[in-house]
């Protein structure tokens, strides 16, 4: 049996897609394949400035095979970053969620709450790092309280040394209070982006199942988060991205060094083509995995 | 009887405030998390010289003063920077908006041949190292010839865009500024989740495409609008990628607090403390304007928005 065209009027519809993106249409171009089109060009050759602009001596893969083969740090730095990734990203998730859902309820200093939980994204930011940079002064002022507070956090550890936990659960547990800070910023967007998602969610919905009996627990798997899936796929894979292409990623660090530092822009391009390629596998895999899990409605 | 309900009373108010308890705790502990490193800064600010000599002097000032904003408002030429840096940050939040929530809704509910590469651009845009970005988009608004037309009409030169708003308007425009991608990821994955059933209404209803978004869809997703909207702000604020590159002389504030030096009583000593002090009032120029935003648009996550307008 032969298949029946597509209809005229969904193809119609089609044509409003192309109208509704059009502004990402002409911005992906410029701003997305433009630059990586060119990125890709010069990962295949070395950039040599000249009088007026530059010329490219095309070298093959050599960036490339230099990178694997040559370079003793890469692959380690590659291994390293998707460890961490892995680690991260679920945490972050899982905290993001908590967090939304308490800050979802009623209680007094609700609205304190939520800005203390924003400041991260303010307080964090780059400018603030620089200014910082400039800073003399806080060092000479902390050493004004630090006898205190060092003899606190010294007779802490010591005390647990005391009790006689192992060296390896005594990283961890200092490790971990150093990433509390680390977790709050990486959770910031999320847990806004989760908030929204449940302001969202119809009322009736919950009054129903309240009505038909439900518990907190059930309408929180069952109405909330089926409800809020779509957003927490990307919640997900913004933290997939943010903790690739942070500012404190070691290879993203050494795509800037390459490029603006030492001038190799072929071989910058190479080590961002490389990670790009492997990102995007990563993002990839994420999606299609938790896309089965996401409910959309049609 | 009576007694019964009254202890029943007494125990849901009594469990009620231990919850409250361990809620404020837990929040109190992340306040802590925060704000401590930042907590010297902050109180310092507020000190002369002589007090952050003052070995007794720790976190409550002596001879508490505004100078040090004074002078830092003074170096950073605020009252011509704040009107420039809001306008700027609030001309590219708008289109910023406008156009994911746009891309978004088409990404999300019509079926075209470019929908799939155009969801991978928005991730490929979002992974892409900064880096990569900036030389090739200077070049572009550097050179801005526009498929060579504008040399035609300019005299055979092209424009220079640089050191002024319009390639981040040009870029925001497009939904190809800093982060856009996230923003169209968001609007798509809500305007996903929205019901097939309100479309279908509105289309029987004789409500075309683009009646439907703007009518029916549009209302709904303003608790979405608005935080994408205080993302694009607070990351346009203090962004030092795009604004750095194509901005390195404009008056906004990230740009200026980059070479920012502070003003001397003296010219010729460099006074370090003045200027860290200075620095700290920087900070603070910086983050209370996000701060007092964040506190207008938080009342939008508060009110529950009835969004689908079916019942059941």
């Amino acid at each position: 049996m032969r298949r029946r065209k597509t209809g005229s009027l969904e193809r119609k519809k089609g044509l409003y897609g192309y109208l509704f993106t059009a502004p990402f249409i002409v911005g992906s171009l410029l701003g997305v394949v433009y630059p990586i089109v060119l990125s890709l060009v010069y990962s295949f050759g070395n950039l040599v400035p000249q009088d007026v602009g530059y010329r490219i001596d095309f070298v093959g893969f050599q960036n490339y095979s230099d990178l694997f083969t040559v370079d003793p740090d890469f692959l380690r730095q590659l291994v390293e970053t998707l460890q961490r990734t892995l680690l991260k990203v679920p945490v972050a998730i899982v905290f993001s969620f908590f967090l939304a859902c308490v800050l979802n309820s009623e209680f007094p200093g609700r609205g304190f709450a939520r800005t203390i939980l924003f400041m991260p994204l303010i307080l964090f930011s780059k400018p603030v790092e620089i200014l910082l940079s400039k800073d003399t002064l806080s060092t000479q002022m902390a050493s004004k309280s630090a006898d205190a507070s060092v003899m606190i956090s010294e007779r802490f550890v010591s005390a647990l040394e005391e009790a006689g936990i192992g060296e390896g659960l005594m990283n961890f547990l200092t490790a971990s209070v150093d990433n509390i800070g680390n977790l709050l910023y990486i959770s910031v967007i999320p847990t806004i982006i989760i908030l929204a998602g449940l302001q969202s969610v119809s009322r009736s919905l919950y009054e129903a199942s309240y009505v038909e009996g439900a518990t907190a627990w059930e309408v929180l798997w069952k109405i909330s988060l089926p409800m809020i899936s779509p957003l927490l796929l990307v919640s997900v894979i913004y933290c997939v991205i943010d903790s690739f292409t942070g500012v404190e990623n070691v290879i993203i660090n050494r795509v800037s060094y390459e490029c603006f530092t030492a001038f190799r822009f072929g071989s910058g391009s190479a080590v961002a083509w490389s990670y790009i390629v492997v990102v995007l596998a990563i993002v990839g895999i994420v999606f299609a995995i938790a896309n089965r899990f996401v409910s959309y409605d049609n | 009887m009576q007694s019964a309900a009254r202890k029943a009373k007494l125990y849901k108010a009594s469990l009620n405030l231990a919850v409250n308890i361990v809620r404020w705790a837990f929040f109190g502990l992340i306040a802590f998390v925060v704000i401590y490193p930042l907590f010297t800064e902050i109180v310092t600010v507020f000190m002369t010289k002589e007090d952050t000599y003052n070995m007794a002097v720790r976190y409550i000032p002596r001879n508490f003063t505004l100078k040090n904003f004074a002078d830092a408002w003074d170096s950073l030429e605020m009252e011509k920077t704040y009107p420039m840096t809001i306008l700027h940050a609030l001309v590219v939040t708008l289109l910023n908006v406008a156009s994911c929530t746009l891309v978004g809704y088409g990404l999300a509910r019509f079926k075209f041949a470019l929908n799939k590469p155009l969801t991978l651009l928005c991730v490929l845009g979002l992974v892409l190292p900064p880096d990569l970005l900036q030389i090739p988009l200077f070049n572009f608004f550097r050179n801005f010839n526009l498929f060579g037309l504008i040399p035609l009409l300019n005299h055979g030169e092209p424009l220079n865009f640089i050191d002024t708003m319009v390639p981040n308007i040009v870029l925001a425009a497009v939904a190809a500024g800093f982060r856009c991608g996230l923003y169209i990821l968001i609007m798509r994955q809500f305007f996903n989740g929205m019901p097939k059933e309100m479309e279908e209404a509105a289309a029987i209803d004789a409500c075309g495409p683009i009646g439907t978004f703007f009518r029916v869809m549009l209302p709904g997703a303003k608790t979405m609008m608005i935080t994408i909207g205080l993302f694009s702000f607070v990351w346009i604020w203090t962004d030092c990628d795009f604004n750095y590159n194509f901005m390195r002389q404009a008056n906004i504030l990230p740009v200026l607090l980059r070479d920012f030096n502070g003003t001397t009583a003296d010219a010729t000593i460099v006074d370090q403390t003045s200027l860290s002090l200075q620095a700290y009032a920087g900070i603070l120029f910086l983050v209370v304007p996000l701060l007092i935003l964040y506190l207008f648009t938080q009342r939008y996550f508060v009110e529950s928005v009835e969004r689908s307008g079916l019942v059941g």
